[in-house]
């Protein structure tokens, strides 16, 4: 079976290792890969107050194309997902994972997140525990 | 001043790269407990070790105390080899190199010393896939191995 990679990325620090991680992996399996970035709308905002979600998709865009490029720096090459949603994009992920019929998921075990003693990042526990095809949680 | 775009700003520092080669990943531990997922999680990692070209570890682990009796200790090793023992033979079959053990402890606490002492740079493990109540309640060896193990984890669905 050809897999079908998805790799979620979250421009955090530790993306470009956990990219690279991921590029060595998909040569070591084969099969083709796919990024993904979740654009998190703050789900918060006072009612009524209209969200102009622009320039949060064109930082999205902005990650998307830095972890790219990663990817072709490591002589892989990648398709790019721009999502947009509220909440924990880990949801977002498993759906798509889902409905494109992807057979692995490559997630870091922390991203973004400040909270340090944290031993798995939120969107890595979502994912890890919803997923429906099987997930793997590479440390940085 | 510096001319660099915004991108730059994305990645604060370049962090040292290791050098990985095809064979990224040499070992796997894959602990097995004998239920219905085991015969999927077995599958799957020996078709996963073919393409990746590692070794496979079947691990089996009695939940009992250390200090347990030692000829106690003896019997139940003994006593369940066999499952871990089938799950080698059939990577076996499929020409993957793979070894078999059982060890006595807690589960979660003995893959992660496993994983760590061994030099383990892979562990596959099965998920029940319990509802978030079950979890709550019950509470799972998987959950715990994913947020501690020194290594990538496999999380097979």
């Amino acid at each position: 079976m050809v897999e079908k990679i998805l790799v979620p990325v979250d421009g955090s620090k530790v993306m470009e290792r956990n990219v690279k991680f991921a590029c060595d992996i998909v040569k070591a399996l084969g099969g083709t890969m796919t990024l993904i970035h979740v654009v998190v709308l703050p789900a918060s905002m006072e009612p009524g107050v209209p969200i102009d979600p622009t320039p949060l998709e064109q930082a999205g865009a902005r990650i998307l194309e830095a972890a790219q490029k990663i990817v072709e720096d490591s002589g892989c090459k990648a398709d790019g997902i721009l999502e947009t949603d509220f909440g924990n994009a880990g949801h977002r992920i498993v759906r798509v994972a889902q409905e494109k019929g992807f057979t692995l998921i490559i997630i870091g075990a922390r991203g973004g997140s400040k909270i340090v003693n944290m031993l798995l990042g939120s969107v890595c526990h979502t994912v890890a525990y919803n997923a429906t095809c099987p997930v793997l949680i590479v440390r940085p | 001043m510096c001319a660099h775009s915004g991108e730059e700003s994305l990645i604060v520092a370049p962090l040292e790269t290791t050098d990985v080669g095809p064979e990224m990943f040499q070992k796997a531990l894959v602990p097995v407990d004998g239920s219905p997922v085991t015969a999927g999680l077995v599958a799957y990692a020996i078709g996963f070790a073919k393409k990746a070209g590692c070794s496979l570890t079947f691990l089996y682990i009695v939940d009992l105390p250390q200090t347990a009796p030692a000829a106690e200790i003896e019997k139940q090793k003994a006593a369940n080899m066999k499952i871990p023992e089938e799950s080698r033979q059939k990577a076996a079959e499929e020409g993957v190199a793979s070894s078999s053990m059982v060890e006595i402890g807690k589960p979660a606490e003995t893959v992660i010393c496993m994983a760590d002492r061994e030099k383990f740079d892979l562990i596959i493990l099965g998920s029940r896939g319990y509802s978030r109540l079950k979890r709550l309640i019950v509470g799972s060896v998987a959950d715990k191995v994913m947020e501690h193990a020194p290594c990538p984890v496999l999380i097979f669905r």
